[in-house]
């Protein structure tokens, strides 16, 4: 259970820097990338898969 | 000058931000359409059980760690008023495993017991039916249009939900043994037994599943499987030391009735399967029974329903001439009716045969199909 | 034309297309490719399916990005810089045992995690500067951690795609040490030696100690590699004794790491270098995602089931060749992929040979996959940790080390009960 959590923190860690990595990136395609692939990560924060 | 420039470089920043607040708008809409996909799976198919049902437990009350979990699942008890054994059944080890959990349903929703006691568990891993597994590309749901109605029953996972056991180790240790596995087995409940009152989830539903053989007194136990056409162990009969002789003599009488099985004893050292470990922690006679599951294959075809529920796949047909299969298969298929008959037989036989080496012990059921009826009505007779 | 030869016909055109012609990134190409293949098939666009294939990859990004994460905190700590500086002092004079010393430690984190990438982005980062500066180019460099890390990843204890294809056949992890020893060390000493033996026969220490750069280890000491120790120790302590170790899995430990180096060394901004390390494999994450989308689409099409059965119905001598190409090409998508998809049913095919001998070396197979653009996980991270932006340049290089390896991997399943009887 523990470890559950703290692998949660680590998704947290991850989302923000891939969030703030849409934002960063200097290709619009790089940018649609990082926001895909948010998708599977926060998916699985909110332990829905 | 120097301003314009500046001006630009704020405007290309917007851009970049405006398109990136674009991209998280189209993966927020991606993400909650598959989410709202993913989440129906949650939602349990009802089942009917026949007037015979007397009471329905709950795997909690065997491991209570289990209450408020996704691991918990229905027990159905059958009692009959003459003394007898005890028979379980167990259902949906593996929920891409169809004709494993049909079985199991068929015969709590049309059995009528005479002697003894019945326990079936339709969905013994019942975590593993709220997901599938990625990139297999199988379906969520198949219907069974049944004469009584409409049934639609979920198509599941191989393995317990992440979201209910995550992460998983890089190495699988079966507990106690030490063996190693690949690390998603930890959640492969047929290879967790004994298990641990308070292991991981897919641990603690094999120890609510040993500690109810063992509290109830089980005699014969039963474990229902699908494998691919491929895989050397279908179309068989899975017995332990203690089980081998009922086992071998009902493969006999089965194959006067034209079904074929192969009997496979339950390895020494292959650790954490159902036959393996109900040997040596409980004193149920333990068997595992398999049959041949083309859509759980890794040379299929098209993955959809129709091959869930015909098993005819061209794919198959082609391996089958290659000689790669390890059963008969032909442009027919193997259809769902044939797998849950060849299930069906087979458990009725072994009880019989079981019932007349234990006669105190015996267990009678009826109203139960075999292979012939359920082959020439169709499964929806029976639903 | 069948059906499925159409479809497949569909994805790989538009992939193609839009990966080479459109210069869009692999990962956004891969999704495209297979939401092409889903309408041509008449499924319409199926969100669900695209989306839970990226899901089987879910945990190999978690450790990929937090490797990077770590790899990028010790080299901004300086102990990168160190400990390559290290190995050159110490070991210049004696170049076949320098040679054996650093194929062993880009290996190692392989042999322990199963991961081509993990090894690449942690040893073969800390090797990398320290090769180049005896001599040997960096091209070369990128070739022998490609392949060293190839190796590390097939080499026990772990050995995932050998796990994967025993797990579909019901066979235990046991009693893989030997074959896969064999199947790795001879490989990975030869084709090291091979390559950069010349370059390093005679190096002048004095000529280099400039270009060494600041020396971090004068300033800090042995603090500088407390993070990489407390790594090992935690990776191998799971392994060694697991009944008295916790199991806190890869990412958690890199993470750990990371978060130690940040008071073993030069000071930094944690969330700059994370972000950083992120931006370094956004790419490949994309790729992972969208590979996950395409091998989903290829099953629930029936295109798998295609090449699975093409590759299974060539005649017995080509079945040899076959599985020598199909499963390291298969790995262009996945050499995970590789071995669930082919190296089971090829596994299945040679029952009754020994299959522990035949599993091991069918693993070897997948681990070239690893090689493969687009996905080519070893190498274009090798690539990357040399500076080197055109990744065909080092698979040139790695032509012919990964030709011996199948032959090598080929032969152990034509000898497989022989090798087995003294294995
Ligand atoms: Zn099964």
């Amino acid at each position: 259970m523990l470890l559950k959590i703290i692998y949660q923190l680590i998704l947290i860690f991850i989302i923000l820097l891939m969030g703030y990595d849409v934002f960063k990136e200097k290709s619009a395609w790089l940018q649609l990338t990082a926001a895909l692939a948010l998708i599977p990560f926060v998916l699985r924060l909110l332990m829905i898969k | 000058m120097v301003q314009k420039y500046k001006y630009n470089q704020i405007k290309i920043k917007n851009i970049e931000f405006m398109f990136g607040v674009f991209t998280l708008i189209v993966s927020l809409m991606i993400g909650m359409i598959a989410a709202d996909k993913f989440q129906e799976m949650h939602e349990t198919e009802t089942l009917y059980p026949s007037y015979a049902l007397t009471e329905i437990s709950h795997l909690s009350d065997y491991n209570p760690n289990l209450k408020n979990t996704n691991g918990n699942t229905e027990i159905y008890f059958f009692n009959s008023d003459s003394a007898g054994g005890t028979v379980l059944i167990l259902g949906g080890t593996h929920p891409n495993e169809p004709a494993g959990f049909l079985t199991a349903c068929l015969i709590l929703e049309n059995l009528q017991i005479k002697r003894g006691r019945l326990i079936i568990i339709p969905r013994a891993n019942n975590s593993a039916f709220t997901h599938n597994d990625p990139q297999e590309g199988q379906p969520q749901y198949y219907t069974i249009e049944g004469i009584k109605r409409e049934r639609i029953f979920r198509f599941g996972s191989r393995i317990t939900n992440s979201i209910d056991q995550w992460p998983d180790p890089e190495i699988y240790l079966h507990y106690p043994s030490g063996q190693k596995l690949a690390g998603n087995e930890t959640r492969n409940l047929n290879r967790a037994y004994p298990g641990r009152a308070d292991g991981n989830l897919t641990e603690q539903m094999a120890y609510g599943i040993i500690e109810l053989i063992n509290k109830k007194n089980v005699d014969l136990a039963f474990d229902l499987h699908e494998a691919a056409p491929e895989y050397p162990v279908v179309n068989a009969i899975v017995a332990s030391e203690r089980s081998q002789l009922i086992a071998t003599e009902a493969a006999m009488e089965l194959q006067f009735e034209d079904l074929i099985y192969s009997m496979e004893p339950s390895p020494y050292n292959f650790h954490g399967l159902s036959h393996r470990e109900w040997q040596d922690y409980t004193q149920a006679m333990p068997i595992l029974l398999e049959t041949a599951n083309p859509i759980q294959g890794r040379l299929r075809g098209k993955t959809d329903v129709s091959l869930l529920l015909t098993g005819r796949d061209p794919m198959y047909l082609k391996a089958a001439e290659l000689g790669e299969l390890h059963v008969p298969y032909d442009s027919a298929g193997i259809s769902i009716e044939v797998r849950v008959g060849r299930h069906l037989s087979a458990i009725k036989t072994i009880i019989d045969v079981y019932s007349n080496i234990y006669p105190d012990k015996a267990v009678e059921i009826i109203n139960v199909p075999d292979y012939e009826e359920i082959v020439s009505k169709g499964i929806e007779e029976y639903f | 034309m069948t059906p499925e030869m159409v479809i497949f016909l569909v994805m790989l055109g538009l992939f193609v297309i839009s990966a080479m012609w459109w210069k869009l990134p692999i990962g956004v190409s891969l999704i495209l490719a297979s939401t092409a293949g889903a309408l041509t098939a008449g499924e319409g666009i199926p969100v669900r399916h695209l989306v839970e294939g990226s899901f089987a990859y879910l945990d190999p990004i978690l450790i990929i990005a937090t490797a990077m994460i770590f790899m990028e905190v010790l080299r901004k700590s300086g102990a990168l810089g160190s400990i390559s500086r290290l190995i050159i002092i110490k070991l210049h004079t004696k170049p076949v045992w320098l040679l054996i010393f650093i194929t062993l430690f880009i290996m190692f984190p392989g042999m322990i995690t199963g991961l081509s990438t993990a090894t690449v982005l942690t040893t073969g980062a800390l090797a990398a500067p320290a090769m180049i500066l005896l001599g040997i180019p960096a091209l070369t460099v990128a070739a022998m951690i490609a392949m060293s890390a190839i190796y590390g990843m097939i080499a026990p204890p772990i050995n995932v795609p050998a796990m994967i294809i025993g797990g579909g056949v019901d066979m235990p992890y046991i009693g893989f040490e030997l074959p896969l020893l064999f199947a790795t060390m001879p490989l990975a000493f030869g084709v090291n030696l091979s390559l950069g033996y010349k370059h390093i026969r005679d190096v002048n220490l004095q000529k280099i100690l400039p270009k060494l750069g600041k020396d971090h280890y004068e300033k800090y000491g042995f603090k500088l590699f407390i993070p990489l120790i407390v790594v090992v120790i935690l990776m191998l302590g799971v392994r060694i004794i697991p009944e008295y170790f916790p199991n806190l899995g890869v990412p958690f430990i890199f993470m750990i790491g990371s978060l130690i180096g940040l008071f073993c060394g030069e000071r930094m901004n944690f969330w700059q270098v994370s972000h950083k390390a992120i931006q370094e494999v956004m790419p490949v994450i994309g790729i992972l995602i969208g590979i996950g989308a395409f091998i989903q689409i290829m099953t629930l099409t029936g295109v798998r089931g295609m090449l699975v059965i093409g590759s299974l119905s060539l005649p017995d001598i080509w079945r040899y060749l076959s599985m020598g190409t199909m499963i390291p090409l298969f790995g262009a998508i996945s050499a995970y992929g590789s071995a669930s998809v082919l190296g089971v049913p090829y596994l299945l095919a040679f029952l009754g040979q020994n299959e522990i001998v035949v599993g091991s070396a069918l693993s070897l197979l997948t681990g070239l996959g690893d090689l493969m653009p687009p996905t080519a996980l070893a190498g274009i991270f090798a690539a990357q940790v040399v500076g080197e932006k055109n990744y065909f340049k080092v698979l040139k290089i790695t032509i012919i080390p990964a030709i011996v390896t199948a032959l090598w991997a080929l032969l152990m399943i034509y000898f497989a009960n022989l090798l087995g009887s003294f294995l």
